[in-house]
This record gives structure tokens, C-alpha cells and sequence, in this order.
């Protein structure tokens, strides 16, 4: 049994939480936030302690390993004091806002031995797996040219944070980073990135979007788009090889779709999944961190994984912030800077 | 009232030659007098699909006083050579995009056609395309707000022959399938591409001799961005040849076009995989009749000698150098 404290009872503090209930391996027994209501409303139904103070629970002999689900400026932060008091360290994605950050985390896990393991899901969503195991088995020859895409509407309130960019890194950071870091996986390390986008030009409305091309070591030539633009979040991604075509499209996959009478019924707080599915992605990649515990063995989506796929992210914001192709030698981008450069003002 | 009296030289483009073919048919006051093709095959079978005269040799049909205008089908490489021609015989031109392969071929093209008094216009089918026009009026209507990036895609399967052949076409996919997007990015937004980075390959056909991976990404002034997937990356079971999609972010809202989406399913057992039957005409009709009201009515083509120039020109951008942009190449 891994005791588990999940750090930030927001969206995906609850998230997590829900993970760690539905996991036998799994025991919620914290839950931290600086907001103390927050911390106790997420623990109220479990049998976790809650606390403002993250020491409280790192106090505790019995607390195996944290989740931090915390705005990622404290990411850093936050995993050293974890690592440091031995315990395994899950950290949500991004990693954090600069190269410097990420290795000093994955470096203290290192040195404090402690497994660590950042929340790169896509990895972990079943339709991404398969197609994985598609590519994998051969499936569709050569791969040639690929289009990844994850767009979702401007994060107004409830999500406060995410619109300050110099926090966030905008969708760059926040959403393509997926994109980049499952395509990473599929394909290998990156050749060299362009990209065009809005998170460094001012404009009246909230919106920030942005469309990379990027070329791939082994020669294939992806087109990613990111968007904080539309008017809810949908994904796709489809590659095109020699021998045919894999695709998917979240839009095209609804397994249960509910339409009410509006607006007699309500729907705020229901929360109905377009495709249900056994285990969430994130039980998925939960288990998968406590069986890397248990077992040692390696974890899919560690430091390094997740430092290389922020490189990638940085690189695209480097190219979109500078108009230049990005090169990369051995995976790792030559970058001006090694880090968000967000003193540019974006006018919302 | 006389008819007005069309030629058709080379049908080597043959979807698109017999698709116009149609249109002239359907235009009152309009008859297709003359087929020329050196590939006698082909001529006779379309000359005698379309009840008309075969002749091996184009300038015969050049010779003919009462043809007043032509339409050339022919490989790439082969336009200016054809259009000159028939500039030379005084006949207006319609001419299969793109252009031609070269920036100097183009502008030799226009050249002739200025000097002889006659009309030269490109096939830009999608800006007479039903859902393209929409799409322009809901951007200039306003739907939007200000647009700031688009994202393009004119994929395709791998069409046969000559169009994998660089001498004849002069490039692959990105030669074949960029113009499109080019000519609507201008002509919906009004700007120039003023800038082109291109990632090109050959990956989806072994043994290709030319490109089959173009993917773009194109500045224009005014600050709009957008992509361009341009690939011959459709399999051979997609179910249907390829098609021309454009989402255009604005400040206000994201309008999204598919325009091909006009089908219905079939999934007939023979085919082994389910296809896409379009149930509109596209916009070949609009562009035949628009080329004819320019000839009759003496007034300047809708799409131009210099349209299709400019549009070459983001083609032969995107091979120039492979992968900066390259404003310079498109703007001196
Ligand atoms: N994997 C994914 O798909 C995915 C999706 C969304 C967010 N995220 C990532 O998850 C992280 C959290 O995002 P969120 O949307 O859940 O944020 P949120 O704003 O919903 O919640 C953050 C919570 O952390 C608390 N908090 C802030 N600083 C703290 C600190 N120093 N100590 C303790 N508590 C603190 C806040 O009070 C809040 O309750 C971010 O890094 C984000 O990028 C990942």
C-alpha cells in the first residue's frame, strides 16, 4: 500500500484524488492546499488528513509519495522539499518553466532516491497507447507526415491562473506540450522546430493559438497546432505512412452523449465523459507510477522525458517569440534562452 | 447569335480537362468545337466522349479562325509553351493551374498574353467553390472579428503519371497542391505571402522521384499566419481523393471550412472500403462560366495571369531553401 499526498486540491488535485481511491495500491491519506477549505472539502469524504502546511504531511513517517498538483511556478520548489524528505515525487506537467528548474527537480529525486515521475497522461490515454502499439506493429509502413491537434477555449475564471502567461507559458506550454511529448514518444528525439503563433502578439480579445512544424530525427515531419481559441477542448491526431493512414479524432469517438432540455435541467457539476472508459488515463498513470515504485523499474514519463519534451515547448515559444527555426542537436534545441521569456506583454 | 466556340488543348490533366469539358456543355451559346492532344489515344477518346473534331497537333486547332478561345490541360511544363501559342493566334486562355513550373515561364505567359490583346485566366477552382465563397463572406462580414491565423490543408492521394514526374510538373505534391491555398489566402484576406517556410519530402511513395510531403507554414503583410499541408498523404483506401480545409482563428470566433464536405457515404462491397461521393459540383461550373462572361462580355477574367503567378511563386519559395523562409525569393 503506497500512502499518497496529493498537493493542490484544485482540478487536478481532485482529480488525483479520485485516482488514488479507485486504486487498491493507492491510500489518500493527505491532502494539502495553502487554501485550508480546499484542502479539507477534497479530504472531507476520504479518510486523508488535510492541511494547509505541506511539512505537516511530509512529517509523516508513513506518507510514501506525494502528488503535486499545484500552478507549475511552485513545481520546482515543491519537489525538492518532497524529495528531500524522502519521499517519491508525482509532479504534473509541465515539468516546470525552465530548463534550470527541471533538472535541479529531477536531479534532487536522484539524489535524495526517490522515483519521479511527471504527468505527461497523453502517454497514458488508451486511444494515444494503441496508436502507439500501431505504429509499434508496423502498421501503416513508413511514417511520413503527421497532424496533431488539442484545442480547447480561453481559461476565463476558475481557471485564473492560466491566462497569466509569465505562470503559465500559455497553450505552448500548458497544451501542446502534450502533443510534443507523445509525438517525442512515438518518434524519437526532434531535428528542428518552426512555429507561428499569437502568445507574443498583442491583441484586444483572449485568444492565443499557435501551429508548429516540426521535423523529427528520423525524418518525420509533424504539424502541431495548439489553441486557446475555440470553444471547448478536442483533440486529433492522424499520421500518414507508406502503407496507410491511423487517426483519431476525440469528436468522432462520442461512446455517450447527453442532451438535456435546456433549461429546465441544469447541467452545471454533471459531469458526463464522452467516452467512459474502465480506468481513467490518470488511474492508468498512477498505477503506473506505484508499480515503478514497487518494481523500480523505469518510468515512461520521468525527469528527463519531461525536461526534454519542456525543451521541445521552449523551443516552439522560442521560434514563434523570434520568427527563426529552432535547431536541436541530440534532442535538446539551441535556445537562446533556457527558459519562459514572458516579459513581452500580452494585452487581454 | 453566333456560338462562341471553345478549343481544348492537351487533356494530360484529364479529370480536370473532362470536368471543364462538362461546364462548356452545360453553357448556352457555347460549343466545344476541337480536342488537340499528342496523345492520340486520349484525344480521340475525349474527342468522341464530347462529340467533337481530334487534332494531333494543337496548332491545327490554333489555325482554325472561328475558335475563340481555349482551354489548356497539359502537363505543367508544357503551359507556357501552349499559351504563348495561343496568344500568338489570338485566343483568350484558360489555364489548368498551376501556372506554370518557372517564375520566368510565368511571366513570359502573362508577357504574350498582354502583348496579343488576349484573356488569360488560371483555374482557381475554389474561389467558385460554394462553401470557399461563404467562408470569405462570413470573414469580410465580420463573423470572426480581425482573423489572425489560419490553418490550411489541401491534402491528396498521389495523382498518376506525369505529376510525379519533375520535368513535366516541376516538383511533386507541394508544386501540385500548393497554389490552391495560396490564391485563397490572397484573395480571402487581401495580403500578399510574404514569407514561407517549408518542410518538403519523399516519404509516403518509395521510389518517388519527386516530393510527396509538403508542409508549410506562410507570413503574410498585415501579420496573418497560416499552414499549409499540401501532401500526398491520403491512403489509397481513404475514402475519398483528398480534399481543401481552412480554419481561420480570429479575434472573435474560429470559422472552419471543409470544402469537399459535400458527400454521401457508399459502402459498396466491391471497393473494399467505404467512399465519399460528392453531391455538388464543386466549383468548376462557376469557374468555366466565369471564363466565357469574361470573353463574350470583354471584361477582365475573375483570376488572373498574375494570380497565378503569385501563387507559383509560394510553391517555388517553399522548395528554394529548404527550411528557412525565404521573403526575399517572393518579394524582390
Ligand atoms: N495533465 C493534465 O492534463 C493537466 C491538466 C490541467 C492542469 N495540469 C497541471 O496541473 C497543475 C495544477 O493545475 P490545476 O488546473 O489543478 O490548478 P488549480 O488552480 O485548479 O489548482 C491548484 C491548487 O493548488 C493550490 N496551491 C497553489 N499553490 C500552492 C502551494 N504552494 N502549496 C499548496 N497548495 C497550493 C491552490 O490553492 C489550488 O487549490 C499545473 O501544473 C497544470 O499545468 C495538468
Amino acid at each position: 500500500m503506497t500512502n499518497i499526498a496529493v498537493v493542490g486540491a484544485g482540478t487536478m488535485g481532485t482529480m488525483h484524488a479520485a485516482s488514488c481511491r479507485a486504486l487498491p495500491g493507492a491510500t489518500l491519506a493527505w491532502v494539502v492546499d495553502e487554501d485550508p477549505e480546499r484542502a479539507a472539502s477534497l479530504a472531507a469524504p476520504t479518510t486523508a488528513r488535510a492541511t494547509a502546511d505541506l511539512a505537516e504531511a511530509l512529517a509523516d513517517p508513513a506518507l510514501d509519495a506525494v502528488i503535486l498538483a499545484v500552478p507549475t511556478p511552485s513545481h520546482r520548489a515543491l519537489t525538492e522539499r518532497a524529495a528531500a524528505a524522502g519521499k517519491h515525487v508525482f509532479c504534473e506537467k509541465p515539468i516546470a518553466l525552465t530548463l534550470d528548474d527541471a533538472r535541479a527537480m529531477t536531479a534532487a529525486c536522484e539524489r535524495a532516491g526517490v522515483r519521479f515521475m511527471v504527468g505527461h497522461v497523453v502517454r497514458f490515454f488508451p486511444e494515444y497507447a494503441r496508436i502507439g502499439a500501431l505504429l509499434d506493429a508496423g502498421s501503416v509502413g513508413e511514417v511520413g507526415v503527421v497532424r496533431a491537434s488539442r484545442v480547447n477555449a480561453y481559461p476565463f475564471v476558475g481557471r485564473g491562473w492560466y491566462s497569466d502567461f509569465a505562470w503559465s507559458g500559455g497553450p505552448i506550454l500548458d497544451m501542446m506540450i502534450h502533443d510534443l511529448d507523445t509525438l517525442r514518444w512515438y518518434f524519437g528525439e526532434i531535428a528542428r522546430v518552426y512555429a507561428r503563433g499569437l502568445s507574443y502578439t498583442p491583441h484586444r480579445a483572449a485568444v492565443d493559438y499557435a501551429l508548429a512544424i516540426v521535423r523529427f530525427a528520423n525524418g518525420v515531419v509533424a504539424h502541431v497546432e495548439t489553441s486557446w481559441a475555440h470553444s471547448g477542448f478536442r483533440t486529433s491526431i492522424e499520421i500518414a505512412g507508406s502503407g496507410g493512414i491511423i487517426r483519431h479524432a476525440s469528436d468522432e469517438t462520442t461512446s455517450l452523449r447527453l442532451e438535456q432540455t435546456a433549461p429546465a435541467a441544469p447541467v452545471r457539476g454533471v459531469n458526463v465523459p464522452h467516452s467512459p472508459l474502465a480506468e481513467s488515463p490518470y488511474q492508468t498513470e498512477l498505477r503506473h507510477f506505484l508499480d515503478r515504485i514497487a518494481d523500480g523499474g523505469p518510468i515512461l514519463t520521468g525527469g528527463d522525458e519531461a525536461t526534454r519534451s519542456l525543451a521541445a515547448a521552449l523551443a516552439v515559444l522560442e521560434s514563434v517569440r523570434t520568427g527563426r527555426a529552432i535547431p536541436f542537436t541530440d534532442g535538446w534545441p539551441m535556445l537562446e534562452s533556457q527558459g519562459l521569456v514572458s516579459d513581452i506583454p500580452v494585452t487581454v | 447569335m453566333e456560338p462562341l466556340r471553345v478549343g481544348m488543348i492537351s487533356f494530360a490533366h484529364d479529370g480536370h480537362a473532362s470536368s471543364y469539358a462538362t461546364c462548356l456543355g452545360q453553357i448556352p451559346g457555347v460549343e466545344l468545337v476541337a480536342i488537340a492532344d499528342d496523345d492520340e489515344a486520349r484525344g480521340r477518346k475525349y474527342a468522341e466522349r464530347f462529340s467533337t473534331v481530334y487534332y494531333a497537333a494543337y496548332h491545327d486547332l490554333l489555325a482554325r479562325d472561328d475558335i475563340a478561345a481555349v482551354i489548356i490541360c497539359s502537363e505543367n511544363a508544357r503551359h507556357r509553351e501552349m499559351v504563348a501559342a495561343a496568344a500568338e493566334a489570338g485566343k483568350h486562355i484558360l489555364c489548368e493551374k498551376p501556372l506554370t513550373t518557372t517564375r520566368a515561364d510565368g511571366e513570359a505567359m502573362i508577357a504574350a498574353c498582354r502583348a496579343h490583346g488576349v484573356k488569360l485566366q488560371i483555374a482557381f477552382p475554389m474561389r467558385f467553390s460554394p462553401p470557399t465563397i461563404a467562408l470569405r463572406e462570413a470573414v469580410r462580414g465580420g463573423a470572426i472579428g480581425t482573423p489572425l491565423m489560419v490553418k490550411a490543408t489541401n491534402p491528396g492521394r498521389m495523382p498518376p503519371g506525369w505529376f510525379s514526374d519533375p520535368a513535366l510538373a516541376g516538383g511533386g505534391a507541394t508544386m501540385d497542391h500548393t497554389v490552391h491555398v495560396a490564391d485563397l489566402l490572397r484573395w480571402i484576406f487581401g495580403h500578399e505571402i510574404v514569407s514561407v517556410y517549408a518542410e518538403i519530402d519523399a516519404r509516403l511513395h518509395p521510389g518517388l522521384p519527386t516530393d510527396d510531403i509538403g508542409l508549410m507554414l506562410l507570413g503574410l503583410d498585415g501579420g496573418l499566419s497560416a499552414s499549409l499541408d499540401a501532401s500526398w498523404s491520403r491512403a489509397k483506401t481513404w475514402p475519398i481523393w483528398g480534399g481543401l480545409t481552412m480554419e481561420v482563428i480570429g479575434e472573435g470566433g474560429v470559422l472552419a471550412l471543409d470544402a469537399f464536405n459535400q458527400n454521401v457515404q457508399l459502402f459498396d462491397d466491391d471497393a473494399g472500403h467505404y467512399s465519399l461521393v460528392p453531391y455538388t459540383g464543386g466549383g468548376d461550373p462557376a469557374l468555366v462560366r466565369a471564363f466565357i462572361d469574361a470573353v463574350r462580355d470583354d471584361t477582365p477574367p475573375p483570376v488572373t495571369g498574375e494570380d497565378g503567378l503569385r501563387a507559383l511563386e509560394v510553391a517555388l519559395c517553399a522548395y528554394g531553401h529548404e527550411p528557412v523562409s525565404c521573403p526575399d525569393a517572393l518579394l524582390g
